[in-house]
């Protein structure tokens, strides 16, 4: 089977998966155009890795279908996984493998592979032939992966916190590189992280998960502009402010809460232009990543559910 | 089809991780060397069961070995990535435990050949066949139950249950031998002379019968070994 040149990357509807230690992911539903990243996020144990997996169907689905380029992941499954470069967290390949054992194994796999891709990527990451992967970093092992998942003309990347053990230098040449993977307009990126300053650098859209449920799909920015961060002190968590809120954050001298920006009108007596409200000062900013995540997730914070 | 030759390269390379030289002495190796101390010494009459027990361990533990790599670390999850359907992935080790049983059946052919060489000079191919063929049925078999329980198990527990399965199986015919001695003494008699007769009958029929059964006892424990393997795995998660 050939692969036509799908519009959507990736494509997943109503993806669900029950674990029996009482944990599901609910419902997700996405699509990632091609040419475009995708930022995964959320908190750890919320379901990222699980959706990964159901993608690359290394775990089985209770209800859903996942479609990438246009093709069944699990029908179709050789034919999208000629297509798939991946990169997990941390590495799949054997210790005792040398580098060179490690493209010996990886090259049969797939009808597409580029030695002389490989060996660029090699010499660009500094990783030597002849050292076995025990002896390689956190981070190198990481370099290995990506240079094999870049070396078969995948159409789509799938990365599971590649950026986790890196250090900045290292993040920032991987943002790079995925930037400069996607140029052509016909390759795309999935890629789950911890690190909100990687979305901020690479990330076209972004998709949330807590809780196991889809929380936003979007537009990176639409995601940032979907939130403001109302702040006041500790009287001022009036009834109007609560009734809105998505996720407080309470502190002794004050309170941060999480508002969607269509709500802010909804706060009796606010400004929205200076974020004054009434006789007591309500400061309204701009909330960020982390801040979204980290008051989404607040034990204050209105369960999940689905906002684009 | 691709898939398979790429389960099954993928394998072998996984199984000489360790590298390929120390498999070719113990393959190689270790049998000429028996067979060369056994020249010397004069003691042709156990060369060929040390070199085939040798050789067997080792072909036995081979394929196993590509369960305890897959099991180290996260190398499980290659088999999530490659693209191999899990179907070709099971079928692709089973390749794996053929190729091993054709080095068993050639290296048991040589042994046993050489045996005869040095003891009387001439190669009787009947007798040859005969242990090429039992060298065949007991690996398939012991490989057809041990595959199963390695994609079931972690490869430790799955050697622990081989191990307990192997007792409970010795404990229950030993004790239905003892049941049967104690309650009907001629019910033992006439299986052995049965077994004497059966045996006397199969040398009488030449080596075809018997490689017959040997042939369909060790299809039918693949087949249905494979059945199970492909149970367990295709709803395997990792």
């Amino acid at each position: 089977m050939t692969i036509d040149q799908s519009p959507v990357a990736l494509s997943i509807t109503g993806a669900t998966k029950h674990y029996d230690s009482g944990f599901t992911l609910d419902d997700i539903t996405f699509d990632l155009p091609a040419g475009y990243i995708m930022g995964l996020i959320g908190p750890n144990g919320t379901g990222k890795s699980t959706l990964i997996k159901l993608i690359l169907n290394m775990i089985h689905r209770d209800a859903g279908e996942i479609h990438v380029l246009g093709l069944d992941n699990i029908a179709d499954e050789e034919t999208v996984k000629e297509n798939l470069g991946v990169v997990f967290d941390s590495s799949y390949f054997i210790e005792m493998w040398t580098v060179n054992k490690v493209e010996q194994a990886m090259a049969p796999m797939y009808l597409a592979w580029d030695h002389a891709a490989f060996d660029g990527y090699l010499t660009r990451f500094g990783l030597d032939r002849r050292k076995r992967v025990k002896e390689l970093s956190r981070g190198m092992q990481m370099k290995l992966m990506l240079a094999v998942a870049l070396s078969h003309d995948a159409k789509l990347l799938v990365l599971d916190e590649p950026t986790s053990g890196l250090d900045v230098l290292a993040r920032d040449e991987l943002m790079d590189i995925l930037q400069n993977y996607i140029a052509d307009g016909e390759r795309s990126v999935l890629f789950s992280t911890h690190i909100t300053a990687d979305l901020e650098r690479a990330a076209d859209f972004i998709t949330y998960i807590t809780r196991g449920k889809l929380y936003f799909t979007g537009p990176k920015d639409e995601f940032e502009e979907s939130f403001r961060l109302v702040k006041g002190g500790p009287e001022d968590l009036v009834p109007d402010v609560r009734g809105v809120a998505v996720g407080i954050h309470r502190y002794e001298t004050g309170f941060d809460a999480l508002v969607r920006a269509e709500d802010l009108s909804k706060i009796a007596g606010l400004k929205a232009e200076d974020g004054r409200h009434g006789m007591v000062p309500l400061a309204v900013e701009p909330a960020s990543i982390d801040d979204i995540i980290r008051l989404t997730n607040a034990d204050d914070a209105v369960h999940a559910m689905e906002v684009a | 089809m691709t898939g398979i030759w790429r389960a099954f390269g993928l394998d072998v390379r996984r199984i000489t991780s360790q590298g390929v030289f120390s498999i070719l002495v113990l393959l190689i190796g270790f049998p000429a060397a028996i067979i060369l101390l056994g020249s010397i010494s004069g003691g042709v009459s156990y060369m060929p069961g040390a070199a085939i027990g040798g050789v067997s361990a080792m072909l036995a533990l081979l394929p196993l070995n590509a369960f305890t790599f897959e099991q180290q670390g996260q190398n499980n999850w290659m088999n999530g990535i490659i693209p191999v359907r899990r179907v070709h992935q099971v079928i692709g080790r089973y390749l794996v435990v053929g190729a091993c049983m054709l080095i068993l059946a050639l290296e048991v052919a040589v042994c046993v050949s050489t045996g005869m060489l040095f003891e009387s000079g001439l190669i009787q191919f009947s007798a040859m066949a005969i242990s090429v063929l039992t060298a065949i049925v007991m690996y398939a078999l012991f490989e057809s139950v041990m595959i199963p329980l390695c994609y079931r198990f972690m490869y430790q527990k799955a050697l622990l249950t081989m191990m307990l399965i192997c007792i409970g199986l010795g404990a229950a015919i030993a004790a239905i031998f003892a049941l049967l001695a104690k309650l009907a003494p001629a019910l033992i008699d006439a299986l052995i002379s049965w077994v004497a007769s059966s045996v006397e009958v199969m040398s009488g029929a030449g080596v075809v019968w018997p490689a017959l059964g040997g042939v369909v006892l060790t299809t039918a424990a693949v087949a249905a070994s494979l059945a199970v393997s492909l149970r367990i795995y295709l709803v395997k998660e990792f």
